[in-house]
């Protein structure tokens, strides 16, 4: 994919300038918040401006040691995980199935599988909000978990179809011609194969599911609270200094997942064909 | 009357010497090819002709102008593009009219103009299609059309035919050249393709590795390549090194593998020195009863393999040296294809074989 | 695999995730569809609709929210466009080094961002800190808890979703037709203006539809960054669920919300690029 040709010469023009100036403007608009929390998160208990005045890495200890914080983050990290597991357990194998399978009515599973996409998450947490109401189950860890893995199953099945068109689909025939079963062709052949993507897709639900607001925002009870639940009341009744550490970290998060992930997304599209 | 002049530009781009100090001078109304493999610097050239790209060195005249320092939207300049360049949401009419409205050309003129140029590349009826809906070969004539609207001094032609197959790419380098003499307008065309240049040329430049390797008429520089590069690059070649015996007054005598021939005379080459020998397939005969024909060089052969291709047949016979030598005939009714394993004379003119240096150009020598 | 064996087992593999869509996703948005035309009192009434088109509170929310989303639309597209466009005129290693300024922010947590947000912009946050070292002013303007808040942290969300596609289509140009458009004698101007523009524009539809339909639902950054005039649908949700417990009133609001999303969407489908564009909103 070609860039748009530089003109050779003097063509520094006002309106290229101009145009130069506000991508960077742009650049600094989305990059600011991630950098502005950083050194705020230095500060001290009495501070919430920027630049702060005093380093310290007290909001930092504030953060480990009061319970409501480390206890929503405790939760975040289950609901995570094993919604993260739920995700990949049901998006995997359906992504195969969906790639390789040639069956009546594959169109509208694929839709069905994919539609949570389509439809705006508030209307998803209302739904899963009355549903769970009704089998009292509002509030608990599994109402969470199934709730994240209906928002993040998707993106899972979506990022392991893109994967498995990258596997030589003449691999499984090969197996299959050898006396292979389909569960041992995915289980030994695919499977391995799709490791990348696997690994990325579950980074990526993972990051999903821990930042997730809305619907866990309706999932939660006093005394379940997801970290952005808590991080979510907590900007809107009582500010807390401690936000601004909490923010590190989750960017922080957020950055290391990113770049692991894309690692792996790249090998995944080093193309397996021989 | 000079209308491209180039002295000493070089180009380089970090460690890479694309272009290494290029002389040339183009007249009004001359069509020349830049010719050479990929990374010969061709089209390096060509861009920096346009003004698309900055000589690392060196000066740039157009028309009588230093243009070096002035843009390419300045020179005045059309450029024929290999993928069309057309604009995919503009009508056919619009952009033929795009470089007259750049110009503020008024609205009846360019109507006038437009279809003018539209019945130059015989396609009056476009007008109002997209580029879509055509084929490959009238979108590059349209291509063409949107050059020479603006009359232009110069057109600059980008291996704009290398995107068609090949009967039509035949056609529409008649075609281009039926308009050139027809307008006399002055083309600079960039190919890799030496049959096209042969075709089309009034003058050849070769380029090697970022430097002009021989530049002249087609004819001369097919029957007189100055390098083991021309010689390969413009034809086909049978070549083999040989060592000095004797320089004569019309011929030289050398020895390759045991054998001796008599060759053309050689200009750079001293008695006990290295060259390489160089003839043409086509000038190989293979040696018949009712030939009256006399051989100043004859050897022995046996055929491996005899080719039809179309209106040639090429044989591949095996003369005991390194080397495989290929004959090339007219497939006339008459002359069939030679079967494998035959006994074969060749034979061919002392005047057809030429000399060129182990390396580089007769000039370097 | 196409023979009918292979046909057969690979619905098996299907199967449990679409088991699970349907009871954890199916079912329960059809919960919501029938909760929307039930009343307390379980009878069948289409009232909760009656109701929404005559509430004044509803039918100004619903304004709000389209002309928020609009107006959102209308911003991302003016910071995002020249982000592509410097974007799409770097060298391919450069580019994906600045890439990453623009995924940063898209994989960060919206409530870091929105707190981040809440420092910079209130009272006596950063740039109001800056300002009133002018001399001669005394307060900054009010940035925060008001339009000019939730426009700014909209904005901020959705230029990723509208860099994108743009670049997307700007290159998918083919550079000749700049360099042919330079030496038939245009300036970049006009070049600009007559090619580069007109052929980007699949890339701006689909990128300000796709915002847009991200825009309606929004339920954050109106509840976190507006005032009591910024509510959008979803916070109206919000409230009938759990301030009131008109459960039936919410459920209206989203199936309403849920309809525009879909014909949206719908169109989206249809407009060049609108499918990639759905595909990258993953």
């Amino acid at each position: 994919m070609a860039a748009i040709e530089r003109a050779v010469g003097p063509e520094r023009t006002a309106s290229s300038i101009f145009v130069s100036a506000m991508a960077w403007l742009g650049y600094f608009f989305l990059i600011m918040p991630s950098l502005i929390v950083l050194p705020m998160s230095f500060g001290n208990k009495f501070e919430m401006m920027f630049p702060p005045t005093s380093f310290s890495t007290y909001l930092f200890e504030q953060f480990l040691f009061e319970e409501n914080w480390m206890d929503a983050t405790v939760l975040s990290f289950r609901v995570a995980i094993g919604s993260t597991l739920l995700a990949l357990s049901l998006g995997v194998p359906a992504a195969y199935g969906l790639v390789r399978g040639n069956y009546w009515g594959k169109k509208l599973v694929a839709m069905i599988l994919i539609s949570p996409i389509l439809v705006p998450v508030i209307v998803i947490a209302l739904g899963l909000y009355l549903y769970f109401t009704s089998v009292g189950l509002r509030g608990s860890e599994f109402a969470l978990i199934v709730g994240h893995a209906v928002y993040t199953g998707p993106f899972v099945i979506v990022t392991c179809m893109a994967g498995m068109r990258h596997i030589d689909v003449n691999l499984e025939v090969a197996a299959r011609i050898m006396g292979a079963g389909a569960l041992q062709i995915f289980w030994k052949v695919t499977l391995p194969l799709l490791r990348p993507a696997m690994l990325a897709s579950g980074l990526f639900a993972f990051l999903m599911s821990f930042d997730e607001i809305v619907i866990s925002y309706f999932l939660s009870a006093i005394g379940s609270m997801t970290l952005p639940v808590k991080m979510f009341s907590s900007i809107q009744w009582e500010i807390s200094p401690v936000l601004a550490a909490v923010s590190t970290l989750l960017t922080l998060l957020s950055l290391v997942i990113c770049l692991i992930g894309a690692s792996f997304q790249k090998k995944s599209q080093d193309s397996y064909r021989p | 009357m000079e209308m491209v002049r180039l002295e000493g530009v070089s180009k380089r781009y970090d460690e890479v010497m694309a272009l290494s100090v290029v002389n040339l001078s183009v007249e009004k109304g001359e069509f020349v090819t830049l010719l050479g493999p990929s990374g010969s610097g061709k089209t390096t050239l060509l861009n920096i002709i346009a003004g698309m790209a900055a000589p690392t060195a060196g000066q740039v005249y157009i028309d009588g102008v230093n243009a070096t320092e002035i843009p390419p939207k300045k020179r005045n300049l059309g450029m024929v593009f290999q993928d069309y360049a057309l604009m995919p949401h503009m009508t056919i009419f619009e952009n033929i009219a795009f470089p007259l409205r750049v110009r503020r050309v008024a609205g009846r003129e360019i109507a006038r103009k437009v279809s003018e140029v539209l019945g130059l590349v015989q396609l009056p009826d476009v007008a109002d299609r997209r580029p879509r809906e055509l084929s490959g070969g009238q979108q590059q004539r349209v291509a063409l059309a949107r050059c020479l609207v603006y009359d232009p001094s110069l057109i600059l032609m980008d291996e704009p035919l290398a995107a068609l197959d090949k009967k039509l790419r035949e056609q529409m380098q008649l075609e281009l050249k039926r308009i050139h003499t027809e307008l006399g307008i002055t083309v600079l065309y960039v190919t890799h393709d030496q049959q096209e240049a042969l075709t089309m040329s009034d003058r050849i430049v070769l380029l090697d590795d970022g430097r002009i390797e021989q530049m002249g008429e087609p004819d001369h520089m097919y029957f007189n390549p100055n390098s083991v590069f021309s010689a390969n690059f413009l034809g086909d070649s049978n070549m083999m090194e040989a060592i000095v015996e004797r320089i004569g007054a019309e011929t030289g005598v050398m020895t390759s593998q045991g054998h001796t021939f008599q060759t053309s005379r050689p200009t750079v080459a001293e008695v006990g020195g290295t060259v390489k020998l160089m003839i043409r397939p086509e000038n190989i005969r293979i040696v018949r009863q009712n030939d009256d024909e006399e051989f100043e060089n004859e050897i022995d052969g046996k055929v491996v393999d005899s080719v039809i291709l179309g209106g040639v047949i090429r044989h591949h016979i095996d003369v005991g040296m390194d080397e495989m030598f290929v004959s090339q005939e007219l497939n006339r009714s008459g002359r069939a294809s030679i079967h494998p394993g035959t006994d074969v004379v060749l034979g061919w003119r002392a005047e057809d074989m030429y000399v060129l240096p182990l390396q580089g150009t007769l000039e370097d020598g | 695999m196409h023979d009918a064996r292979g046909t057969r087992q690979a619905i098996n593999f299907v199967l449990p995730a679409l088991v699970f869509m349907a009871i954890a996703f199916l079912y329960p948005l059809a919960g919501v569809l029938g909760q929307s035309v039930t009343a307390a009192d379980g009878a069948l009434t289409f009232a909760g609709f009656v109701k929404l088109g005559s509430s004044r509170l509803s039918r100004l929310v619903l304004l709000n929210t389209l002309e928020i989303s609009f107006m959102a639309t209308l911003f991302t597209l003016v910071l995002a466009y020249p982000i592509a466009y410097h974007l799409a005129k770097q060298p391919p290693r450069r580019r994906t080094l600045l890439l990453i300024l623009v995924l940063l922010p898209f994989w960060t947590s919206i409530l870091v961002k929105s707190f981040a947000f809440t420092v910079v912009l209130g009272e006596k946050g950063t740039v109001n800190s800056i300002i009133t070292l002018l001399p001669g002013i005394e307060h900054g303007p009010t940035m925060l808890f008001n339009r000019t808040g939730v426009m700014i942290g909209l904005t901020h969300y959705f230029i990723p979703f509208m860099v994108f596609p743009i670049l997307s289509s700007l290159l998918a140009q083919s550079p000749d037709l700049a360099k042919a458009a330079q030496i038939m004698g245009s300036g970049s101007l006009r070049i600009f203006a007559r090619i580069t523009l007109p052929l980007s524009m699949p890339g701006v539809m689909a990128g300000s539809l796709l915002t847009f339909i991200l825009s309606l639902g929004f339920f954050i950054t109106p509840a976190l960054l507006g005032g009591p005039k910024d509510l959008m649908l979803a916070n109206l949700v919000d409230f009938y669920t759990r301030e009131t417990l008109n459960w039936t009133l919410a459920s209206a609001i989203s199936v309403v919300l849920l309809v525009l999303s879909l014909l949206l969407i719908f169109l989206l489908s249809r407009i060049p690029g609108g499918r990639t564009v759905l595909g990258e909103a993953n």
